[in-house]
Order: C-alpha cells, then sequence, then structure tokens
C-alpha cells in the first residue's frame, strides 16, 4: 500500500465509497421492501432480509436486516441460480423459489432474486428473501405439525416471476392460489419484486458512476479485506476443539427431546463445525436445512469478532459446517421444514455452550433460543375475507459475565420487531388482553437472565391458533453456577379454565377463548448468592423478582417495609447457602 | 419610542460547550458572541450574553432560543420523577419497546433503562376496543387510588397513555381531570394531547419524554424570562421546535417534547432560508461540527420532514433502519442524517490494517493534537492543517493556537505502520473522513430517490467549509454555498424560524369516494385547535395527507393541492399519492387497488419576522498572502484571502478563505464570488 493504493490497484478511498454504497443499496432494499409490503409480519416486524451476490455467486453486502436468513441465504441464493442455470436470466428477469431442498429454509420464507446488468455484461445479483404469513398447506399462516414437506404449502422451484420486467401472471396467479391471505401476498409479492428494482438501479448507477471493471475490482478486494480482517479476529480466539450437547424440548408428536450436539474447532485460518450427534430427521417440525444450521454458525463466528467486520463472502468463507445429511440438523427431502428455525436457533445456544468455557466474557447463559411463533386465521365474518397473523415473540436473554440479560428481546440473529396492539386489533379480529413482563422467569444468577414475555389474544369470534414454539420442558441453561431460567407455557383459558397447550399444536378457538403466552425467561450468570444485594432490592422493588425469590435464591432479606435490604439477615442467609 | 431601523433580534444557540449569541438588527448589521456554556445552569450564560448585546438606543424586539437541555436531561436520565398511567395490563409496554436488539451480532447489547421505572407504572382497569366501543369504563375511584399512590412516591410528573385513544381520548381526558384534581402541583400529559397517532409504544413514549421533561424545561425557561427582564430585556420569548418552528415559551413549557434537538433544526432552517434567497429551490444542508456530520435535505423550497426521531440512538446514517437504541420519539422534525465524522474524529487502524476515521473524537477536550491540548492521536483537523487547508497560529479571536509540527506529529503515528508518507497519510484521513459523510449526505439524497447532482451543497459548521467542495465532488453537487458566520450558523437560524405548531387528525377513509365536505370539516375543527396556539397571527397552513393501499401499514404523506376541497382535487391527492408511491419504491398498486387516507395533518405557519440583509464583515485577519496546500493531488502556492476580498464576479480557484473559525477550501477547477446581500460565498465548478 506503500503507493495509496491497494493490490488490486483501487486507492482506498474509490474502495471506501464503493464499500459503502453497496451496503447502502442492501438498506435501500430493505426501506423499499418494508415500507411498499402489505402483511404485518414484513411491513412492520421487518421479516425479511436483503443481500447481493457478485457474478461469481459470492456474497459481496447485506442489508441491515435478519442475520438467521442472512446465513442461510448465501447457502440458498446461489444454488437456486445455479439450478436455474444464470444462462437463462436476462436484464430484467426475476426468480423466486422458497424450495427447502436441496438447500434453502422454510417455505413461509419466499426469494426473489435478480440479476444485474452492467455494460451489457453480468454483475451479479440481488435478492431478498421474506417470511410470508402464509403460502397455504395445513394451517392459517402455514404453521403447525405436519409430517412431511408437501403438507407445509406451495413449494416453489426456483422459476422465473418476472420476465423482461413484466409479471409472469400465469405463474403468479397459480402461487396466489394455493395461499390464503391472497391480497396481502399478492402486494408483499410485488413489494419484493420492488425491492430487488431498487437494488439492481443502484448499482446500475454505481458502475455508471465508476466503471464496471472498478466495481468488480473492488468487491475482489473488499471480500479479500474482510477475510483479512476476520482471520485477524479468529487469530485472537482461544484455539482448540470444543463440543456441547442440548435438545429441542419437544417435537410435537412424541414425547421425546431432540438431542443436539455441536463441536467446534477454533483455528487462526476458520472454525469447522461439527453436528455429528444431532438425532436423525423427525417426521415432526424440529428440522433444520443445511442452509439453517449454516446460518446459526455463521451467527455464532461474528458473534466473536469484531462487529465492525462487514459480512460477506470474505467472512463465510472461513467457516465450515459438516452436518450429517438425514438429521434434524441437515434434513434430506421430504422432511417437514417449518419448525427448523426452533432447531436452528437452539444450535445457536448449544455452540455458545461449547465455547463459553474458554470464552467466560464473550458469551451469554443460555438464551431464548427459540423463534416462538403464534399464528392464527380464518375467514373474517364481517368481510368474507381469509385474514393470516403472524408473530413472534421475545424472551429472556442469557446474563452475561458483565450484565445482567435483558429482559423480553428477539435472540441469536433473530431481529424482528414486535407487532403493536393498536395495528393488530384494528385489522384483526382479536383482543390483545395483556403484554407484560413474565415476573420471576429470570434464570437466577450473579447477573440474572432477562425475563420473558407475556401475551395474551383474546377471540371473539372462532380462529384457528397454531402454537409453533419450544422451551416447555427446560428453560434456558443457566451458567458459572447460574440457575435456569423458568420454562415457556402456552396456555388456552376457555370459561376461564386453563389447559396447557402442546408448544406444536394447532387448535380450533371457540368465542371468547384465550391463548396465552408466557416465554421463558434467560439463564442466569453465576451464583445468584454473590448477586449484589442492591441489585436484587431494586428487581424487588420494580416488581421483577418476588420477595420470596430474593430470599429462597439470591438469599438476601429484606426490612420490614421492603424498601431496603436487611443486611445482617441476608449476611445469615449467604453464609448458610 | 424608537425607530424601527434601530430594531433588532436576538438568537441564542445553547449547546454542550458553547452558547453562541446573534443580535441582527433591522438593517442587517450583526454582532456575534461566543460564550463557555454554564452547565447545569445554562440559563446563566443566556442571560449574560443577552445582556451584554445590549446597545444603546437599540429596541430587542425578540428573543428567539434554541436549546439541547431537554434533550441533555434526557440522555443524562436527570429529569423529573415520572409515573405512567396505562390501560391495564400494559404498563410495559414502555420498557417492552419494539423487541428488537438494535445491534445485530451484539451479544453484550444493554437495554436502556426506560425513563419511568415499573414501580412508578400504575395501570388502571379501563379499556376501548380499535372502533371506540368501551369494553371497560374508567372507574374514577381508582385513578384517585392511584394519584393517592403517586403522590406517596412523590412523583413530580405523569404521563399518561391508554389503548386506542389516539382516536378515542375520552378515558384519558377523565383520568387527567382526575389526576389534576388529585395532584395540583403535578405536570399530567396527555398522549392523546401530546401525539394522536396509533401505535401504543411511539406514543406511550413520546409522552413520557414529555412528561421527563417538563418540570424542567418550565424551571429553564422560567428563570431566562426572569433574567431578560432583570437585563430590562422585555422582548418576547420563543423557543425552537425539533420542527423547525418556534413556539411560545408557554407552550414549551407545556409540550417541551417538541422543543428536543432544537439546535440541529435551526441550522437547516437557516439554510433554507438563504437558499431561497439565493435563488436554489434544491439543496442539500451539510453542519460539520467537531463530532458529528448532519445533512438534511432541501427540496422544492422546503426543508424534509421527519416524523420519528431517537434521542441518543446510534450516530449512523443507517439509523432509520436501526430502530430501539436510544429513547424513541414521534415528534415532526426535520430530517437529519447524523454521521459521527467530525473535524476532531479520530483516524486509527484496524485489525486488517485498514485506515478507518471516527467515530470516537478527540471532542473539545483534548481536542485534535494540533490545538496542542494534550491530544496525540491524529483527527481529521490535523490533517486538514498538514495539507493545509486551515491555517496555523492564533484563530477564532486567539482562543485556538494550531501547531502543524503536532498535526505532523499525530499523523505519523498512522502513516509509518502504513507505509505511507504523511502527505498520504493525511489525504487518506481527509478522504475517508468524506467518504462517511458522503454516506450521510447520500441517506438524505440518493437513498431516498434524489439526484445528488440536481443540488447546491450548503456547508457550515466550524469544519463544513474545508470539506464541502471535495464532497460536492464526490456527489457531483455543482454549487457549494457558504454562509457567513459559518461557524455561528444555528444562532443565525434562529432568527429565520417562524411560529409552526401542528396536528393530526387520524382517520380511515376511502380516498377515491370520502365526502369532500367531510375533509374539509376535518381542517376546519384542526384550524380551531391551532390557532389558540398561533396567537392571533394569520398563519399560513398547510395542508397534508398521510395515504397508503388498503393493506399497507407504511403511510406516503403528500400535501393537498390548494384551493377549496372538491372531488376534483381529492382525486388530485391520490395521483400525487400514487407517483410518490412509485418513485420512493418502485412500484404502483394495481389499478383499483383501494387507497386509503390515515391521517389529514394541518401546519399552522405564523409570520416570518427575519431580515434577509446580513452584514457582518471579515471575521479573521489576513495572515500569509498564499499557503502550500496539497490540491489537485500536488503542493501548490494557494492565495489566501478574505470573505470581503472575494467580488462579486466569479473568480478561478484554488483559493482558501479563511474565516474566525474555519477555512473555505475552493479547489482548483471551482470559482468563487460574493453574494453582496448575504455575504454568502457561492463557489462554482464551471
Amino acid at each position: 500500500m506503500a503507493d495509496g493504493t491497494n493490490r488490486v490497484g483501487i486507492d482506498p478511498i474509490t474502495f471506501e465509497v464503493i464499500r459503502n454504497a453497496l451496503i447502502a443499496a442492501t438498506d435501500e432494499m430493505v426501506l423499499s421492501l418494508r415500507k411498499s409490503a402489505y402483511s404485518t409480519n414484513i411491513k412492520t416486524r421487518s421479516d425479511f432480509s436483503t443481500c447481493f451476490f457478485d457474478a461469481q455467486l459470492r456474497a459481496v453486502a447485506q442489508g441491515f436486516t435478519q442475520p438467521v436468513h442472512l446465513g442461510s441465504m448465501v447457502e440458498q441464493t446461489p444454488r437456486a441460480i445455479l439450478d436455474f442455470g444464470p444462462e437463462n436470466l436476462g436484464p430484467g428477469d426475476v426468480i423466486i423459489t422458497n424450495d427447502p431442498y436441496p438447500s434453502g429454509v422454510h417455505l413461509n420464507d419466499i426469494s426473489l432474486i435478480s440479476p444485474v446488468f452492467a455494460e451489457g455484461e453480468l454483475l451479479g445479483y440481488v435478492a431478498n428473501i421474506a417470511h410470508h404469513v402464509d403460502v397455504g398447506g395445513g394451517a392459517p399462516a402455514s404453521v403447525g405439525a405436519f409430517r412431511e414437506v408437501f403438507q407445509e404449502g406451495v413449494i416453489i422451484p426456483p422459476i422465473r416471476i418476472v420476465e423482461a420486467g413484466v409479471i409472469v401472471e400465469d405463474v403468479f396467479r397459480l402461487l396466489l392460489a394455493q395461499i390464503r391471505s391472497k391480497h396481502e401476498t399478492g402486494g408483499d409479492l410485488r413489494a419484493q419484486v420492488a425491492a430487488n428494482n431498487t437494488g439492481v438501479r443502484r448499482i446500475q448507477s454505481l458502475v455508471e458512476r465508476h466503471g464496471r471493471e472498478t466495481i468488480v475490482r473492488t468487491m475482489d478486494e473488499l471480500l479479500d479485506y474482510t477475510e483479512r480482517r476476520a482471520r485477524a479476529e479468529l487469530a485472537a480466539l482461544p484455539h482448540g476443539v470444543y463440543e456441547a450437547t442440548g435438545f429441542v424440548d419437544t417435537d410435537g408428536y412424541t414425547d421425546e427431546v431432540v438431542n443436539l450436539k455441536a463441536r467446534v474447532e477454533l483455528r487462526p485460518d476458520g472454525v469447522t463445525f461439527d453436528m455429528d450427534g444431532c438425532d436423525p430427521q423427525r417426521r415432526a417440525p424440529v428440522n433444520s436445512t443445511y442452509a439453517q444450521t449454516f446460518s446459526a454458525c455463521a451467527y455464532a463466528v461474528k458473534c466473536l469478532i469484531d462487529p465492525d467486520t462487514p459480512v460477506n463472502d470474505g467472512f463465510y468463507r472461513l467457516i465450515t459446517v459438516d452436518a450429517p445429511k438425514g438429521t434434524v440438523a441437515n434434513c434430506t427431502w421430504p422432511a417437514p421444514v417449518v419448525g427448523g428455525w426452533e432447531t436452528q436457533t437452539r444450535l445457536v445456544d448449544v455452540i455458545f455452550k461449547a465455547l463459553l468455557p474458554s470464552l467466560p466474557d464473550r458469551l451469554p447463559a443460555g438464551t431464548k433460543a427459540m423463534m416462538c411463533h403464534a399464528g392464527f386465521g380464518g375467514i373474517d365474518s364481517v368481510t368474507g375475507e381469509y385474514y393470516c397473523f403472524l408473530e413472534t415473540f421475545g424472551g429472556g436473554y442469557g446474563g452475561r459475565s458483565r450484565s445482567d440479560g435483558p429482559d423480553a428481546v428477539q435472540t441469536h440473529g433473530q431481529n424482528t420487531e414486535n407487532a403493536p396492539i393498536e395495528e393488530t386489533e384494528l385489522n384483526y379480529p382479536v383482543q390483545i388482553a395483556r403484554l407484560s413482563l413474565v415476573e420471576d422467569s429470570d434464570g437466577a444468577g450473579k447477573h440474572r437472565g432477562g425475563l420473558g414475555l407475556r401475551k395474551d389474544f383474546r377471540f371473539d369470534r372462532p380462529t384457528t391458533f397454531t402454537v409453533l414454539a419450544d422451551r416447555t420442558k427446560a428453560g434456558p441453561w443457566g451458567v458459572m453456577g447460574g440457575f435456569a431460567g423458568r420454562p415457556a407455557e402456552y396456555l388456552l383459558i376457555r370459561d376461564g379454565v386453563e389447559t396447557v397447550l402442546d408448544p406444536k399444536s394447532t387448535v380450533d378457538l371457540e368465542a371468547g377463548d384465550v391463548i396465552s403466552y408466557r416465554t421463558c425467561g434467560g439463564g442466569g450468570y453465576g451464583n445468584p448468592a454473590e448477586r449484589a444485594p442492591a441489585d436484587v432490592l431494586q428487581d424487588v422493588l420494580e416488581g421483577k423478582v418476588s420477595e420470596t425469590r430474593a430470599r429462597d435464591v439470591y438469599r438476601v432479606a429484606l426490612t420490614s417495609d421492603g424498601r431496603g435490604v436487611d443486611e445482617a439477615s441476608t449476611n445469615e442467609l449467604r453464609r448458610t447457602a | 419610542m424608537s425607530h424601527p431601523e434601530h430594531n433588532a433580534r436576538i438568537g441564542v444557540d445553547v449547546g454542550g460547550t458553547f452558547t453562541d449569541v446573534i443580535l441582527q438588527a433591522q438593517d442587517g448589521s450583526a454582532t456575534i458572541r461566543k460564550l463557555l456554556s454554564t452547565p447545569p445552569n445554562y440559563d446563566a450564560a443566556v442571560v449574560e450574553a443577552v445582556a451584554g448585546m445590549q446597545a444603546p438606543g437599540r429596541t430587542v424586539t425578540g428573543v428567539v432560543h434554541g436549546t439541547t437541555v431537554a434533550t441533555n436531561a434526557v440522555l443524562e436520565h436527570r429529569g423529573a420523577k415520572t409515573a405512567l398511567l396505562t390501560t391495564y395490563g400494559f404498563r410495559d409496554v414502555l420498557e417492552l419497546r419494539r423487541l428488537r436488539i438494535p445491534h445485530m451480532y451484539d451479544s453484550f447489547w444493554q437495554k436502556p433503562e426506560p425513563l419511568v421505572p415499573r414501580r412508578l407504572r400504575f395501570e388502571a382497569h379501563e379499556r376501548l376496543a380499535a372502533d371506540g366501543r368501551v369494553l371497560a369504563a374508567l372507574d374514577p375511584a381508582e385513578v384517585r387510588l392511584i394519584a393517592a399512590a403517586m403522590r406517596d412516591a412523590g412523583v413530580e410528573s405523569v404521563a399518561v397513555c391508554f389503548l386506542h385513544s389516539y382516536r378515542f381520548p375520552e378515558h384519558e381526558q377523565l383520568a387527567g381531570a382526575i389526576l389534576a384534581e388529585e395532584l395540583p402541583n403535578v405536570t399530567i400529559s396527555l398522549s392523546s394531547e401530546i401525539l394522536r397517532e396509533q401505535r401504543e409504544y411511539e406514543r406511550t413514549a413520546t409522552t413520557v419524554v414529555n412528561a421527563y421533561v417538563r418540570p424542567l424545561m418550565g424551571r429553564y425557561v422560567a428563570d431566562i424570562r426572569r433574567g431578560l427582564d432583570q437585563g430590562g430585556v422585555n422582548a418576547p420569548l420563543t423557543i425552537m421546535q425539533s420542527s423547525g418552528g418556534v413556539m411560545s415559551a408557554v407552550d414549551a413549557t407545556h409540550r417541551p417534547v417538541l422543543a428536543l434537538e432544537s439546535g440541529p433544526a435551526a441550522g437547516v432552517v437557516a439554510a433554507l432560508g438563504m437558499a431561497r434567497r439565493l435563488g436554489h429551490a434544491n439543496a442539500i444542508a451539510f453542519d460539520m461540527g467537531g463530532t458529528t456530520a448532519k445533512a438534511s435535505l432541501i427540496e422544492n423550497g422546503a426543508v424534509s420532514r421527519g416524523r420519528e426521531y431517537e434521542a441518543g440512538g446510534s450516530l449512523s446514517a443507517g439509523s432509520r433502519l436501526m430502530r430501539g437504541s436510544g429513547e424513541l420519539l414521534r415528534i415532526p422534525t426535520i430530517d437529519i442524517a447524523e454521521v459521527g465524522a467530525g473535524g476532531g474524529s479520530l483516524a486509527w487502524l484496524d485489525t486488517a490494517g485498514g485506515l478507518q476515521v471516527g467515530p470516537r473524537s478527540a471532542g473539545a477536550s483534548p481536542g485534535p493534537a494540533c490545538y496542542g491540548r494534550g491530544g496525540t492521536e491524529p483527527a481529521v483537523t490535523d490533517a486538514n492543517v498538514y495539507l493545509g487547508y486551515m491555517p496555523a497560529g492564533a484563530v477564532a479571536d486567539g482562543q485556538i493556537t494550531i501547531s502543524r509540527d503536532l498535526a505532523e506529529a499525530a499523523l505519523a503515528r498512522i502513516a509509518t505502520p502504513l507505509g505511507l508518507s504523511l502527505q498520504e497519510g493525511a489525504a487518506g484521513i481527509h478522504a475517508i473522513a468524506n467518504a462517511r459523510m458522503t454516506r450521510a449526505l447520500r441517506s438524505v439524497s440518493s437513498e431516498k430517490g434524489r439526484d445528488p447532482r440536481e443540488f447546491a451543497l450548503i456547508a457550515y459548521g466550524g469544519a463544513g467549509p474545508v470539506h464541502a467542495v471535495g464532497l460536492a465532488e464526490e456527489l457531483g453537487c455543482r454549487t457549494v454555498l457558504v454562509p457567513a458566520l459559518a461557524g455561528l450558523f444555528s444562532a443565525l437560524g434562529l432568527l429565520f424560524a417562524r411560529p409552526e405548531f401542528h396536528d393530526v387528525f387520524t382517520c380511515h377513509l376511502d380516498a377515491r369516494t370520502v365526502d369532500p365536505n367531510f375533509v374539509i370539516d376535518v381542517f376546519a375543527d384542526l384550524e380551531t385547535r391551532l390557532a389558540p396556539q398561533l396567537e392571533g397571527a394569520v398563519p399560513e397552513w398547510i395542508r397534508s395527507a398521510e395515504l397508503r393501499y388498503g393493506g399497507q401499514t407504511w403511510e406516503v404523506e403528500v400535501n393537498l393541492p390548494d384551493g377549496h376541497i372538491t372531488r376534483e382535487r381529492l382525486n388530485e391527492l391520490v395521483d400525487r399519492f400514487e407517483t410518490e408511491h412509485e418513485r420512493l419504491y418502485g412500484v404502483k398498486g394495481e389499478d383499483d387497488s383501494p387507497i386509503e387516507i390515515r391521517a389529514l395533518r394541518l401546519a399552522g405557519l405564523g409570520p416570518s419576522n427575519a431580515v434577509d440583509r446580513l452584514e457582518v464583515g471579515d471575521t479573521a485577519p489576513t495572515r500569509e498572502a498564499t499557503r502550500r496546500a496539497f490540491l489537485g493531488g500536488d503542493w501548490i502556492d494557494v492565495p489566501v484571502r478574505t470573505r470581503s476580498s472575494v467580488g462579486e464576479s466569479p473568480e478561478a480557484g484554488p483559493m482558501l478563505i479563511d474565516e474566525y473559525d474555519t477555512t473555505v477550501v475552493v479547489r482548483p477547477g471551482w470559482t468563487a464570488r460574493r453574494d453582496p446581500t448575504t455575504e454568502t460565498l457561492v463557489l462554482e465548478c464551471p
């Protein structure tokens, strides 16, 4: 760099300018999709992602979106393009796909991919993936305990949805015919097309300004730069082989937990994951595809390095994932996949568990680590239209070496927002009866886990409701002497009688029924008897932890007015602990 | 008693470090003063500064004040002991926020502490449905019990936010009346009065911030008023809003949330005033200070409006996507993008040997290395001094002395490990800072579908004029405007602001079939509501509507066509919406897609008292005839000029125009001329 340029002859300034512009292009796709979409899940909760690939199908830039998607797109999008044949794509074409096999994600996540031509030649591809509120299948919102992928909705292999700028109406109509929420999904698909158009235009104007050659060389250098930077980060990690086991609590059919195992090899030149030891795939909603498992591994590594390191192929190429085929970490056709994200996110927790003993200051205790879907729908007796609603809920984050886990947040690369109550009640025949923290759900620790979330839905008309979640047997584990968070509960309340629902089940509701989610708390970090008494007092005053729990678990006694710490009694309690 | 030509108005901008004051007389002559701010009693500097401006024979007719007092109280959690009253079951809405973590891969993110702790969040057993049906009536006795609990807790201010109150405020109003009766010395803020908009978290958070800063703002405004009175200034005091309009001091004590971030807004307002007078309908206002750079779009002669803002959010041009890092506010704001790149931003090497600039800043202390106040790491200003863009020696009336040797020593710390010469290192730092700022500039222009080449760049702030021409080249802008008093431009902007108030009617109307008379009635009602705040002035009304395709959530705001509202004008509104939607998002709805009006908005603007003419003269001495500077890839001797020496006809660059606390860098290929009325420097790339 002695002459002020780098190895490929791009001056550092042009490099920085183009690098920022590529990210800006994918961010702009985010805004375009979010603002013009129709379903609450996309427009309000931002359950989608955007990415730009070069002509060699390497991920170059990503929008600020969902890490769970981003990590799987780098597997799925290239395969879809190769399957379709890049030579069959022309300017203005858009491919659509949601096929989990050979390597996609669940059917609800539909990808649209557009080639970017510049100066008459292929420069790369923009892609976006969005979680649709319905893709057909066995239950409204296309979530449920299905046994084969065919029951989960319409399967779309990579095909053209737009040809030379014009929507292929036959295909569009065929797709919509399989789907319940036609108006919303039709609008969402058009918004996805528009987002890609935005990305294509933005990147083309970049080429107009800097020239194709410069852009191509900059992208090469960006990936190499990223690799250098990521390697420098990896060099600083404790190298070695680490492993841990964990499980998904239920599969929706049997009482058997779904065992997971992760072996992680940290090396200066890369990270290799081996998922040998995960259970065989099941005819139940617990199967993660290879792309999903890769996404879990990539997310975990990204959490270990400088957050400013770009995320693109230069980073992903350092990660190797071996997951035996036919297991819940790499399922094969025709296994059902809708619950794959539940397993994917739990794998992140297992990977963190494996690494935590050697990186105790860098990783949290057990965390919500489930998607925790709620889906419902039916034919609105007033409008006559089929409505579908989908939301996922936050839960407790694990305690960290220096701080408590945040209460009720999304976790592990699931980065969606909530559905606002007022918007939900205005647009869907439901009343939200409660939205609150779950008191005493924290995994106790020196740094406690975050509290779970409670959300109650009351229906005044019959509807069909699906719970697709987990964490009912064991809450997120505690570490370094911390306790596990309180497990989750999913309740049906009918005429005042509570019934515990299976976390992967679909129920027909009657008018007046209430469904209540109480998600798990995060695991604690460190011995709760070492928690600062002032922090325990604060939790009690805030109504987050009960006085009983403060005494029994945290070993802190309060004064008789409940407003201070009784130091003598506390010392006594802690001495005998 | 006094002659109008002796009348003068005063603008006072209180920032964290400096209090800037400008007095402008009716004849355009201006006096400036920069004082150190006096936290925590910021009002002391204000009173002192204004008193110092008094001159015999002058009558001060107005004092306009911009302040960061409310913002700082929120950022530093120094507001009032505040309670929140919500619908039963929803007291945690404030704390739950939107669930999202604002940093994608950060295992150590901490949720900001809510401004109201959980123990001061109370619930009332009331409930309305989305259509206004009463599912549970409000029980006055329960509210009285809650009021007693608040009293026992020593609460100083209360926010009330019930579900669906944006449409149906009756329960909130009743609760508010009872609380006011029970707690006579406590301020009560109702969400239906602060923000009549759907989405409970945003409305609650905004109302809570209002309640949180209200007692403090009340005391602050009263102190300033008293100080002015004692100093013999009886002129009305008005306060800048983040919308760029001003409000009366009394209003500011009721709705202080509107005054958050009023400083940056003032700069944009001043930029707008200048752009208009110089005949530029389209411009980008660019404000580069010590720590951050801010950009805002002026289009068709109007500032770009935002409706959402995060106090203490991530400093990033991408922050529109990163909700959740600060205190969310839904208030009318000027849409300003911000990046952590300013004159004090430090250069550093990342782990892969990449050169980075910011967001860490040397701040006011120690400041850039060249200030000789103990800084050793190179800042952007050090690079600018080394490159000859800024002078060595005493600047800003001798308050700062710049050492080129110290700048070199600091730059060597970065250049040597990279194998770069000092010149390459300095040029690299300057250029990377430009690249970061380009991102902010793009986020308000090209990322919104606007081509920056069609905009003039208005550069101000201490470092703005140094970088402006280089940025203009990067963006393709062909005109750069540098106002007089670029470093005190926000204070000047206060004098351009007009009284401004907003209200909104949230609705759910079919845009194609709605009865025009209904819309007329809504606007008549909104006018009635706003009129008292405008205090009798005959306002300019700006009517707008938020529309969306049926089923969408995010509305697009477009102005209503002027004139009496008819079916034809509403059809034109629909066309405007569809055109704007396509321009923004690249897609139109299908033919006959339902289009809904989700809100009707009215803004009332009072009269302007701005004086167009500005006379300040030169603010810096001439030090040298030429200065060696690195421009266009070479070291050249560049003529050094003062503003007044620049004539009215374009002169070819390069040149360096030294000012009070900044330098205007005119790069080769650009010309400079001076607008005689406003003393603005007009730089053009022919």
